[in-house]
């Protein structure tokens, strides 16, 4: 067993259902690869379980977004409508304390609050979706090897890969090649770093 | 049959014969309270039981309309134990001919001194005689008042409000009915193209017909109890309270008839449980909003004639109700139902359907009952009045719903959504068996 090549990235699998997809990951997984990643063109069902990869964060990074959102609101309203008049309003600025008398309301009016609540809760939820997602994806980045391999371009349209990376442990060029090539993919490519 | 529907069945005649034995003891406790707090406690604690359990009725028929014309896997969950709850439309029906006497001065029968000394009185228009109270001709009220009653006259009047009533029930009773008789048709000669269009011919006006009706009958039922207030968001509340509760009672009716006999961890049944679990949360996120926008609109708009309706619920001990519905009605089912998990495990979402139905209750309770006594809630023998008219009358409909639901099985057998799956592209709803060890 010698050291991983240092120019490569990894071995790439091409296969051409999305069942034999996950059949492959799930055994890669059972012989003990980490480091890899599957790429399809669509979701597919049970594949992130086969590859041994966590659940995604978005969900809590989304929730706490939401909250951020309406919290925001929140005390940006208190704050800027005020509350009482007292004596630190001197040194405060006047955007602070911007009080707006409206039909003589209370100027805590928590229920006039809601709905700009409601939309930073949305707003900031759908920010965090959306650019959590490009980062949690690894955004941005210009490039990539796997677009060195040429069969990759049908990976967003038919075709579906698995990659296990150089940097795995386990990983060694001739072990791995003759692992990959019993799982009979339709083409097998090394990837250039 | 199968072990399965037999089991099926046997568990829904279990159900209903329980609910029948509650609701007969409820109604009892509830008849001889009306010789100690009067007529006037008894007839205002029926209407207030009253609500829900016809909403469970109305609401499975509406359910049942829009699952025809939309179509989707959930419909064809759905479908049995709303076409049962339809089928019980005639019974609550029937269950409304009492209050047909709030229309007469029914207070009088047993007459029981009543202490009005609320100072929060004025919040809302009292009658000594009726339970509607536009409908009592010696009425004391302001002149302010007798204006805007005056000019309400054409609309809220006693023939007029039978008629309407009697409408309603005609018309959801004919849908209800027809629909049933449909799939009865499905069942004995199977399912064709023709037989799903009469079903959609009945249901897509229905749904509009519905939504008329419901506009008339919220008016009439429950905000009329306040004749000086008037909200036009209220009819939407009402209405889609029915949806609501339809729903919860669709997801506990699923998981009940199923628990023990089939494998609700399986990948389907998840599925399925998912949807019925994101409708709770959706739903309940649409109460939130029609109920706190009512609120919203009322609060800024500080009429003179609205703002009572909200003061009525934030003093002498109803704030806390009001702001128990904002948590259990809203925060605490909408947390739990953000987790997957919870809307896929069973043993969670019927917890939470049933804590969906008991809020349903509070929320029906906190729109009528301060009606009757604004400002100030009492809480003695009229409200174990209350309850005990609720369990009556929920114990009732609930056996008749599960008579109803034990007849014709499960799922329409025949209906082709069977042959399909429910559909999910969030790619990680199955879990893979590890299969190294």
């Amino acid at each position: 067993m010698h050291a991983p090549e240092p120019t490569l990235f990894g071995l790439l699998a091409e296969f051409d259902t999305p069942q034999a997809l996950v059949d492959a990951a799930n055994a890669a997984r059972v012989k003990g690869f980490k480091v890899m990643d599957g790429y399809s063109p669509f979701p597919v069902e049970g594949l992130r379980e086969a590859l041994g990869k966590p659940r995604t964060l978005m969900p809590v990074l989304i929730f706490c977004g939401g909250l951020t959102g309406c919290f925001t609101a929140f005390v940006l309203q208190t704050f800027t409508s005020g509350g009482h008049p007292t004596e630190w309003d001197a040194y405060v600025p006047q955007w602070f304390n911007y009080r707006l008398n409206i039909a003589g309301r209370p100027f805590f009016s928590w229920p006039a609050f809601v709905p700009a609540m409601f939309e930073l809760t949305i707003l900031f939820s759908a920010f965090t979706a959306l650019f959590g997602m490009l980062l949690l994806n690894g955004y941005p980045r210009l490039h990539h090897p796997l677009f060195e391999v040429k069969e990759f371009l049908r990976a967003s349209s038919d075709r579906f890969f698995l990659c296990i990376e150089a940097t795995d442990p386990l990983f060694d060029i001739d072990e791995t090649y003759a692992f990959m090539k019993h799982l009979n993919p339709i083409s097998l490519s090394e990837v250039p770093q | 049959m199968s072990n399965l529907t037999v089991r099926v069945k046997e568990r829904a005649l279990k159900a209903s014969g329980l609910a029948f034995t509650v609701g007969l003891v409820g109604l009892l406790v509830s008849i001889s309270l009306l010789f100690v707090t009067g007529s006037q406690a008894f007839f205002q604690s029926y209407l207030t039981a009253y609500i829900l359990p016809s909403g469970l009725a109305i609401g499975c028929l509406a359910l049942l309309m829009i699952q025809h014309v939309s179509g989707g896997y959930w419909g064809y969950v759905v479908r049995r134990p709303c076409e049962a709850g339809a089928r019980t439309l005639p019974f609550v029906a029937i269950m409304f001919l009492p209050l047909f006497l709030g229309l007469t001065d029914v207070y009088k029968f047993f007459p029981k001194e009543h202490e009005h000394n609320s100072p929060e009185a004025h919040l809302n228009v009292h009658s000594d005689n009726r339970l509607w109270a536009w409908s009592d001709p010696d009425l004391e009220i302001e002149d302010h008042e007798k204006i805007v009653l005056d000019a309400k006259k054409g609309y809220l009047s006693d023939n007029f409000f039978i008629i309407r009533t009697v409408g309603a029930f005609a018309l959801w009773i004919g849908m209800g009915l027809g629909l049933s008789a449909l799939a009865r048709v499905e069942d004995s000669k199977g399912w064709s193209p023709s037989l799903k269009q009469s079903m959609q011919y009945i249901s897509g006006p229905g749904i509009v017909v519905h939504a008329l009706v419901i506009l008339l009958i919220s008016t009439d039922w429950s905000m009329s109890l306040q004749p000086i207030w008037y909200s036009t968001m209220y009819p939407v509340i009402f209405g889609f309270g029915q949806i609501l509760s339809a729903m919860a009672l669709n997801s506990i009716v699923f998981i009940y008839l199923r628990d023990g006999g089939e494998d609700l961890n399986d990948s389907r049944n998840r599925k399925i449980l998912r949807d019925l679990g994101s409708f709770l949360l959706g739903f309940t996120v649409f109460w939130t909003y029609i109920t706190f926008s009512q609120f919203l609109l009322i609060w800024s708009a500080n009429l003179k004639e609205e703002v009572p309706y909200y003061l009525a619920r934030s003093r002498g001990g109803w704030e806390y109700l009001t702001w128990a519905l904002g948590l259990g009605h809203f925060l605490i089912p909408f947390l739990v139902l953000l987790f997957r998990e919870a809307k896929r495990r069973a043993d969670v979402l019927w917890k939470v359907a049933v804590f969906i139905l008991v809020m349903r209750f509070a929320d029906i309770y906190w729109q009528i009952r301060p009606a009757f006594d604004p400002g100030h809630w009492d809480i003695g023998l009229e409200t174990v009045q209350d309850l005990a008219s609720f369990t009556g009358l929920m114990g009732i409909w609930i056996g008749l719903f599960f008579r109803e639901v034990s007849k014709y099985g499960l799922y329409p057998e025949n209906d082709p959504r069977k042959d399909t799956e429910p559909v999910h592209t969030v790619a990680d709803d199955v879990i893979i068996p590890n299969t190294a060890h």
